[in-house]
């Protein structure tokens, strides 16, 4: 846990004391990792990176300003905010949600403290074992290994400490069989002790997933494009579910982005407020955004303005259910935050973000799911994505897909695309799988662009386009 | 008396490493946030970073510390002299550049900007909203950014210097009754943007079509604006990186090879007059250059640093970065090209305008396979005429089309310019520059909501 916490102290009163100054708040963090590259078998280099450095939001006259440094003198400081400059004419009227006051200190077991681990030996592994396949042609990992510690306290009297350890892994593996190539990035990650990082099992996860590269590659086929136009029931997995979740429902109810903060950056969002309560998919559809699931990369207890953090429902039975909000925008709504602020280092301003987001599992095992089917696709993993910036229309390539036929699991496809309106595609969830997976991922947003980490995932489900 | 980094250098060399190089970065950064027509918010970043790059028996680390004070930085670079005996050598590793310079700092742009305040950004704003409230604007969204940095730098290879740098982006975002149209100011001077014309501008141009429809999926010529044709084409530059290369870029050995059209040249520069990123050495001190990435189809260079230059026994390109080669700014330019983009949209049969995109993503980095996402105005041009508007939803910004796409296929059907390169950005390129005119790319495959 931080200790010297004075400065913050300082900075917030010094904020407070400044001419019509409604409210304040100040977040220390210091932030420390390590990180080591591994490609094409060399070393290809270790980082060691130390920050530390505080930011305060201040309201005066109802517009919000965020200003950060690293200068731990409180002489630069008060200048930054003494300088702080007018922006008047048109411009935005901030107030925020009333919130309990809080006052809490949390932290992450660590069976292995995360600062005695060492990125390099597994991958290491992962490198040494995949170049050993021989048709892993191109392999690049990274992974690295950090800790958050931080310290906030605002105008209202909450006072939040948090001491956050996390590892992430990155990979891209590139298979050439017979003249073909495929390549697929693996995102692993998670918030704990060293032990977590060695229960990636990184190595494991890389020699499976080539494996799986090669096998699309020498037995998959190529459908014609009037036969994949023609495949109406579509069983997603976890990751494909996943995905699809974070894109076309966790980020189009984002309060800021609805009411258009984003218009310029990440987008709008295909919701209005008037939409809340709208059904905007199938009864199968329950989705949940949860930051307090242990040990999941999304990690937190506290969001980045002291907010006590819940999982909350964003779609419940087809029903939209709760945005996501900050305490500005939960202000605007006449509710209360749901814990949804958050930025990726104390250098950012904080703004409404995702957690672990996931598709409630339902009761049906896998195989229900293409019994049910009975001819189709099934869908395991992407590797290319996108959607439009209202989050109506996404593509998720499917690196490896297979076909479903007379209710089972057949050979490999090469080359299906699940491209479909947001609309279409959770109305067409007739089932929801008992199975469950979390994926990592780093969500942007913003601007400056803030990476943020996360996870997605859920139940496998079936997707029954025109039924 | 010697400054932070050639101290730095100083205590690794003491510390027995054979190579070190140390870059401090001083940085302020000014947001001024625009939504729903208001100036909105304000963010002001103040942070001073130093990275040291340090190198024994070919192991390599690379420490960076936070405004740390000289105490705290020479305890850290100690600590590395016991942490790198744990790294495993990067057996390819060829050292630094070695020579004797030092480089000068202009401080001429960096002046320009010192006294902007958020009152300046703030009448900015409003003169941007104004002026796109009078071109018919429904609602304004953008952002005013100012970046201001000091850089100082040393090499245990005998290079030092110091540079400055400053420059503003401003975005607007205007969305009208049909569509909605984003685009982009890169200014080196803050009274190079009449901020209201900008706006008005925007405006115009989000109501240039007065008809919405919608299209097939099918195979169309399309125009790219500056801004998406340069997001898309400066690809290459990152495709020609040699550490790219290496681990996997449809540009791998393909040197002296077609790789474009006929037409087609793309530079890298790190010291291109106008340029934002404009610099006069590379982070292990080399000076800056102008290469020829594509010079009329053919791929004439790979981008490398001193390191990857003598393991390829050819001279390096002045594009070290502190880990591997990077791009510096691409300058794309084609040999045939219209007068404007008014004479480009003549050239069309039936195609495409394409104002913006985003959400680039690569099915396979080794073959260059991609799709990208329109967002904003794209219009429907037959017989060299605009049409209509592409809508394939409600939102006036939801364009509901999809282009699929090779990077080598792009650059190779890329065959008509529509006037001079313009530096642009976008915002999905993360404040990444590059100089480009728009662009016909023919035979784009398309697909649809």
């Amino acid at each position: 846990m931080i200790e010297d916490t004075g400065i913050a102290e300082r900075a917030l009163r010094l904020a407070l004391s400044l001419p019509h100054v409604s409210y304040a708040e100040a977040y220390l963090e210091r932030l420390r990792s390590v990180s080591a590259a591994v490609e094409q078998g060399e070393a290809n280099g270790a980082g060691a990176s130390e920050r530390f450095g505080l930011r305060i939001r201040v309201i005066r006259r109802g517009r919000l300003y965020t200003i950060s440094t690293d200068k731990e003198d409180i002489r630069a400081l008060d200048s930054c905010l003494r300088r702080m400059g007018e922006f008047g004419g048109k411009a935005a009227v901030t107030s925020l949600s009333d919130e309990r006051k809080e006052n809490a200190s949390y932290s992450v077991k660590e069976a292995i403290p995360i600062e005695d681990g060492n990125p390099l030996n597994e991958l290491d592994k992962a490198e040494k074992r995949a170049a050993s396949l021989g048709f892993v042609k191109y392999r690049s990992f990274y992974a690295s290994l950090g800790r958050s510690e931080s310290y906030y306290l605002n105008a209202e009297g909450t006072e939040i400490y948090a001491d956050v350890p996390s590892f992430s892994f990155f990979g891209s593996i590139i298979a050439s069989v017979n003249g073909e190539s495929r390549q697929r990035f693996l995102q692993l990650g998670g918030v704990g002790g060293y032990e977590g990082f060695e229960k990636l099992l990184i190595d494991d996860a890389v020699v499976e997933e080539a494996g799986r590269l090669r096998n699309v590659m020498e037995k998959g086929v190529s459908l014609p494009q009037d036969k994949l136009k023609r495949i109406r029931n579509v069983v997603a997995s976890p990751e494909i579910v996943g995905i699809a979740v974070h894109e076309s429902i966790g980020h189009a109810n984002e309060a800021d982005r609805i009411m258009g903060r984003e218009a310029a950056q990440a987008g709008m969002s295909y919701l209005e407020v008037e939409d809340a309560g709208k059904r905007i998919a199938s009864e199968a559809v329950t989705i949940i955004d949860d930051p307090t699931i242990k040990n999941a990369y999304g990690y937190y207890l506290y969001d980045d303005e002291g907010v006590k953090a819940y999982g909350k429902k964003i779609v419940e039975r087809g029903f939209q259910k709760e945005f996501l909000t900050n305490r500005e925008y939960a202000a605007e709504l006449g509710k209360k935050s749901n814990a949804s602020s958050r930025s990726d280092d104390y250098s950012n301003e904080p703004i409404i973000r995702m957690s672990n987001t996931y598709l409630k599992p339902g009761r049906y095992g896998p195989d229900e799911l293409m019994e049910e089917a009975r001819t189709g696709v099934y869908i395991r993993s992407f590797m290319e994505w996108n959607i439009d910036d209202t989050r109506s229309f996404a593509r998720y390539q499917g690196n490896e897909a297979y076909l479903i036929e007379k209710g089972e699991v057949s050979k490999p496809v090469k080359n299906y695309v699940l491209e479909a309106g947001t609309a279409e595609l959770w109305n067409a969830v007739t089932m929801v799988g008992s199975d469950f997976g979390l994926y990592v991922g780093s969500c942007g947003k913003g601007e400056p662009m803030q990476g943020v980490p996360v996870t997605m995932g859920g139940g496998s489900a079936l997707l029954a386009f025109g039924r | 008396m010697a400054t932070l980094v050639e101290k730095a250098v100083r205590i690794a060399m003491k510390a027995d490493f054979d190579d070190a190089v140390a870059i401090v970065k001083d940085e302020k950064e000014d947001y001024l946030k625009v939504a729903n027509s208001k100036a909105d918010s304000l963010v002001e970043e103040h942070d001073r970073i130093i990275t040291v790059f340090l190198a024994k028996d070919k192991r390599l680390l690379f420490v960076s510390l936070e405004n740390p004070k000289e105490s705290v930085l020479e305890k850290r670079i100690k600590k590395a002299a016991a942490e790198i005996a744990a790294i495993r050598p990067k057996n390819d590793y060829n050292g630094i550049a070695q020579g004797r310079k030092h480089y000068s700092a202009d401080r001429s742009s960096y002046k320009e900007f010192s006294n902007i305040d958020a009152g300046f950004l703030s009448d900015m704003a409003n003169g941007m909203i104004n002026g796109a409230e009078d071109g018919g604007a429904a609602s304004v969204a953008g952002t005013l950014y100012l970046n201001s940095y000091a850089t100082e730098f040393c090499t245990s290879g005998g290079y030092s210097g110091g540079s400055f740098s400053a420059h503003m982006r401003v975005s607007i975002r205007c969305f009208g009754k049909i569509s909605s149209f984003q685009d982009f100011a890169v200014l080196k001077r803050a009274g190079d943007l009449d901020a209201y014309e900008f706006g008005k501008r925007a405006a115009e141009m989000s109501n240039m079509v007065k008809k919405k429809g919608k299209t097939d999926a099918g195979r169309y010529d399309i125009i790219y604006m500056p801004s998406p044709a340069g997001s898309l084409l400066s690809n290459i530059n990152s495709m020609a990186c040699m550490g790219n290369i290496e681990t996997g870029s449809p540009l791998s050995g393909k040197l002296n090879k077609a790789v474009g059209n006929g037409g087609l040249t793309i530079l890298d520069s790190g010291n291109f007059a106008g340029s934002v990123d404009y610099r006069t050495y590379d982070d292990e001190g080399m000076k800056t250059s102008t290469t020829e990435v594509i010079r009329d189809g053919i791929l004439r260079n790979y981008l490398h640093n001193f390191s990857t230059a003598k393991k390829y026994r050819t001279r390096s390109t002045g594009n070290a970065g502190l880990v591997e080669p990077e791009p510096g700014t691409p300058i794309i330019r084609h040999r045939n090209s219209a007068k404007n983009l008014d004479a480009l949209i003549g050239e069309v049969k039936k195609g495409i305008l394409i104002t913006n995109t985003w959400y680039t993503r690569f099915s396979n980095y080794l073959t260059g396979d991609f799709s990208t996402v329109p967002r904003d105005l794209s219009v429907m041009i037959r017989n060299g005429e605009p049409e209509f508007a592409i809508r394939h939803g409600g939102a006036s910004s939801m364009v509901g089309i999809r282009i699929s796409e090779n990077m080598l296929r792009m650059a190779k059907s890329a065959s008509l310019a529509g006037g001079k390169p313009v530096q642009t950005t976008s915002w999905d390129s993360e404040g990444d520059y590059c100089f480009c005119p728009p662009m016909l790319v023919e035979g784009v495959s398309v697909t649809t909501l």
